[in-house]
């Protein structure tokens, strides 16, 4: 008989993920939602006055703050170990595009508009945003639509950089340390190029007509997406990162096993290959309906699955990819619906099945299928926490202190009610004392002559205050207090305005969070940063 | 009868035994006819949107009825489709090549079916509802159920209950279908159909609801009267409402 090796009790968060996510024996299953800023959008006001401070640090540092407040695991994602190239956020994800082609992107209202410029001609992209998809940008018009901007891209992915990306490896041990023994961060990458098309730039009407149509061109294109990949990856290979998932998306609404096995599988057993060779734990994020997938996916070469879907999204409950996926890791089984269940009781019960159902398989963790949806009551991820702690534990003990109904019971009068959905619920932010002429006067002055190669018109709309204008010809600055064209504008009250100049509100966060508004030329908003310098 | 040449008569029945259904030439000519419908439909099934456009063409020409190209052609062959995407033999990409080829066909042959008289076997109206901007399930409910000989009015994405509403009143038709894919745009399925009955039009219109984290539980919750689990089912579905 061989001898189990000892179950430490209490193990911490840290120990418990990391002896998960290799097939060892844990002192009960760990709880690991993917949450983002669109998961908390609804969350009382303490759990994003929180994230919104932290956030002013910047994007993982607010997810961290946030997760925290929640009460669940860390499984931190998308710290990055790389960094990523101005310009376009999603031509951006492709690589960095050498002269002569150039990306750019602006705001029109809420349409973010990005463009990629050619010789041989310009692609432009339209990016839509609603109130219900936060901030998370949805496609209205795609990149390439038809064989002539099929030809313009072709040229210009011919022209991505052929080199590894510049490392970021400080940020990445940031992270770490901040978590500590609470949790582990993990690195992310994107999906396949096929994915990546399919999703973003060409849409999927679009990749498959042209793919058809015109597949020797379509695959030489994807050839050199794929090798400009596996530099990211041979990057993220060298870095810190114990952990690395890359957010593939696969799900048969969007390709067919044959496909799959084709474009996508080789390359994901490619990264395997490289990062598995560095040590590192390589998953997969895949969040639709995999069951067609199942015996390609049982023999890939990455360590497991991210984020597994059950119905309805999805068609793989956990235990059943448990069973089908024998030495794969995998993490998810809770289907946005059952988030978003206001009966807790019915979730109590749902969840201690799903957690017996999962208990026998090593290398099972819980979680999201997919984000944590907006509108998920900070008592559900509660709730699910004192499941796993319980029903999850492998200790007899814990296991058997659990009643149904009592965390319920013991949390009766709390809030159960999602915040007002569309409506950020930190109420009006007082319009502090602020003057914004003078504040702008100083970021006039010391702008003033840094950008020599900068011609445009800022626009800085003022609640409760006026409209300026700040004049850039050459790198010399003028203010005015005047209303009138621009060719980049922000609006927003004082006190949000004064703490993204002074860097104690990141930009980012604040776009996502809706403090402040950005429209027009987003690289010409981006000169502001001097002004710090 | 009177006053026509006896030899007339005798052309007139050489012909029909030349050139009628059953005689020599007649029978060539069905041939060619079904020859014809049968690379349109398998031609669809493979994807050749170029192949079908040029058979239809040939068919009109060749004087096939314009409901026979269309029943016997693009509706059975995308009926197929839907048989391979249920068997598990076909998936999105498949379908959606095919659904390219039919529409290539049909847009060739709605002229002459207008001038025909024929009539599309329902109307349907389509959208996301609001705050949504996904398309890509809804584009492929609307091919199919235009490939079922449907009349598809495709209102496009986040669309407000009160649009549904002006639609419904503007086209009357058969069926309003709502796609929604996220769980906090679920909600305005509800009050679109809420909408509809605050507009006293609920009783004229039949609801399909689909997407992502849309169940048969949900859409009967909500009072919809059919869910579509996918593309090929909601045509199923949307059959059964008019009584097809």
């Amino acid at each position: 008989m061989t001898k189990k090796s000892p179950i430490k009790e209490q193990m911490s968060a840290r120990e418990r993920i990391l002896a998960a996510l290799q097939g060892k024996p844990v002192d009960r299953i760990p709880f690991v939602p993917l949450i983002d800023t669109y998961s908390v959008l609804d969350m009382p006001a303490h759990v994003q006055q929180v994230m919104q401070a932290a956030a002013s640090e910047g994007y993982w540092q607010g997810m961290l703050a946030a997760i925290r407040e929640i009460g669940c695991d860390i499984m931190l994602r998308h710290v990055y170990v790389t960094k990523s190239a101005s310009g376009a956020p999603h031509l951006n994800g492709f690589g960095r595009f050498e002269p002569p082609v150039v990306t750019s992107s602006r705001m029109e209202g809420s349409l973010l508009v990005e463009t990629l410029e050619t010789p041989i001609g310009t692609l432009t992209g339209t990016w839509g945003f609603t109130e219900m998809h936060g901030w998370i940008p949805h496609p209205v018009k795609h990149l390439v639509t038809d064989h002539e901007e099929l030809k313009i891209f072709a040229y210009a992915v011919e022209h991505l950089c052929l080199e590894k990306p510049e490392p970021d490896f400080e940020n990445f041990g940031n992270a770490e340390k901040a978590i500590g023994e609470a949790g582990i961060a993990t690195t992310s990458f994107l999906n396949t190029p096929l994915m990546d098309l399919i999703e973003t730039c060409w849409g999927l009407e679009n990749t498959y007509f042209l793919l058809h149509d015109y597949p020797d061109e379509v695959e030489a294109i994807l050839d050199r997406l794929h090798q400009v990949q596996r530099l990211v990856v041979e990057r993220i290979a060298e870095s810190p990162a114990k952990v690395v998932i890359e957010y593939e998306n696969t799900s048969s609404t969007l390709l067919s096993p044959k496909i799959f096995r084709r474009y996508c599988l080789p390359l994901l057993n490619e990264y395997a290959d490289i990062l598995r060779s560095a040590d590192k734990i390589f998953l997969v994020h895949m969040c639709g309906k995999l069951a067609a997938f199942a015996g390609d996916l049982a023999s890939a070469r990455f360590n497991g699955i991210a984020d597994i879907s059950p119905h309805p999204t999805g068609n793989f409950t956990l235990d059943e990819a448990a069973a089908a996926l024998p030495g794969k890791v995998l993490t998810g089984g809770i289907d946005a619906t059952t988030f978003i269940e206001s009966d807790l009781p019915r979730v109590e019960a749902k969840i201690s099945a799903l957690i017996e159902g999962i208990k026998p398989y090593p290398g099972v963790l819980l979680g999201s299928a997919d984000t944590a949806p907006r509108g998920t009551l900070l008592e559900t991820f509660r709730l699910i926490q004192h499941l796993v702690s319980t029903v999850g534990s492998y200790l007899g003990r814990a296991a058997e202190s659990y009643r149904p109904g009592e965390f319920l019971t013991s949390i009766s009068g709390a809030d159960k009610t999602p915040q007002s959905r569309g409506s950020t619920p930190v109420g009006k932010e007082a319009v502090e004392s602020v003057d914004m002429h003078q504040v702008l006067q100083e970021l006039t002055r010391r702008l003033d002559g840094k950008r020599p190669e900068v011609t445009g018109i800022i626009k800085f709309t003022v609640t409760g205050d006026k409209v300026y204008r700040l004049f850039i010809e050459q790198g010399r600055c003028r203010l005015e207090i005047s209303d009138g064209p621009s060719d980049a504008s922000m609006a927003g009250n004082p006190k949000n305005l004064l703490a993204l100049f002074t860097g104690k509100l990141n930009a980012m966060a604040a776009f996502m969070t809706r403090k402040i508004k950005f429209d027009g030329n987003l690289q010409l908003l981006g000169v502001l940063a001097a002004a710090a310098e | 009868m009177d006053g026509i040449p006896p030899e007339n008569f005798v052309t007139m029945i050489e012909a029909v035994h030349k050139y009628g259904r059953y005689g020599p030439l007649g029978k060539n000519k069905e041939k060619t006819m079904d020859k014809t419908i049968e690379t349109i439909y398998t031609g669809i099934l493979d994807g050749n949107q170029h192949l079908v456009a040029q058979q239809v063409t040939e068919a009109l020409n060749a004087g096939l009825s314009p409901d026979l190209i269309l029943k016997n052609g693009l509706v059975a062959a995308m009926s197929e489709v839907g048989r391979l995407f249920e068997n598990g033999e076909y998936y999105v990409p498949e379908m959606l090549i095919a659904a390219r080829a039919m529409q290539a066909g049909l847009k060739l042959l709605k002229p002459s079916l207008a001038d025909t008289g024929v009539k599309a076997v329902g109307r349907v109206v389509i959208g996301t509802v609001a705050g949504d901007l996904h398309e890509i399930g809804k584009n492929l409910v609307g091919m199919m159920l235009e490939g079922a000989g449907f009349e598809v009015i495709d209102l496009g994405t986040d669309i407000k209950p009160e649009a549904f509403v002006n639609a419904v009143r503007e086209y009357k038709p058969d069926i309003m279908a709502m796609s929604a894919l996220l769980t906090t745009t679920m909600p305005n399925m509800e009050a679109t159909i809420k909408a509809l009955e605050g507009a006293g039009l609920r009783k004229q219109v039949k609801v399909i609801i689909g997407g992502a984290p849309i169940t048969e539980e949900y859409a009967n919750r909500i009072g919809a009267d059919g869910f579509g689990y996918d593309a090929s089912l909601a045509v199923k579905v949307a059959r059964s409402l008019i009584g097809g």
